[in-house]
């Protein structure tokens, strides 16, 4: 889990005084506790931070709007037969995306080209942090 | 549809659920370094968990959103949060 390092999760939570007490009592179970409960305590914090929650928000109307981006991209695959037609048609529409016979790689690179037209389309606001996990999350659950 | 756009979402948020357990844990700076500082044991179980727990809360929270028709309906952002909150603490372990 290493490579996962970069953000700061303390700049995105912020320091409300229950965030901050969670955050402590997650501490504290780190060591002394099993991982069940480390991770239990964790999902507190994350139930009390107004961005996590938001972000949560906002991966709902992602799936919605993915779901439908996809689905016309596959029907496109299934058209043309050519999985990067299907990919360049995605890219140049901004709104189809290959998703079983792309590359992960090319999945990648058309979220990436993409994002801004699918928070678009999604109607959602985000800030760095939050676009990094739901395009992470969007590329692995479509590749 | 609803099957299809169910499954999209249940793997969407079990990445972005595991995505913020494992920032809170390694990228906090409060956290990290006492992570860091657990035995490989330690650290893989925790891994493990973080990785069942984001199954656990995906398919629970999918299930509620079904079971209230807003896989097909638009709730409120009030909706989405108050029932995101309650399925976490659900799985928090103030429960």
């Amino acid at each position: 889990m290493g490579s996962r390092r970069g953000c700061d999760f303390a700049v995105f939570t912020g320091r409300g005084g229950q965030v901050t007490e969670a955050i402590l009592q997650a501490r504290k179970t780190l060591s002394s506790k099993p991982a069940r409960i480390v991770v239990a305590t964790a999902v507190d914090v994350l139930a009390i931070s107004n961005p996590s929650i938001a972000t949560l928000v906002a991966a709902y109307k992602i799936s919605k709007t993915v779901y439908q981006v996809s689905k016309a991209a596959t029907e496109n695959y299934e058209k043309t037969g050519d999985p990067k037609k299907a990919v360049a048609a995605g890219v140049k529409q901004a709104l189809k995306i290959g998703v079983s016979e792309v590359t992960s790689q090319t999945v990648g690179t058309t979220i990436d080209i993409s994002w801004s037209v699918i928070k678009g389309a999604a109607g959602i606001t985000t800030n760095e942090f939050q676009d990094r996990v739901l395009t992470s999350a969007v590329k692995n659950t479509l590749g | 549809m609803t099957d299809d756009l169910e499954n999209t979402m249940r793997k969407l948020y079990r990445n972005v659920i595991r995505d913020l357990l494992v920032s809170e844990i390694l990228g906090h700076k409060d956290l990290a370094p006492d992570y860091f500082a657990l035995s490989g044991k330690k650290q893989d179980d925790i891994e493990k968990e973080i990785d069942a727990k984001s199954v656990e809360i995906s398919d629970d929270l999918v299930s509620e959103l079904k079971q209230r028709e807003f896989l097909e309906k638009q709730p409120s952002d009030k909706e989405l949060q108050d029932l995101i909150k309650e399925v976490m603490r659900r799985h928090g372990a103030g429960k």
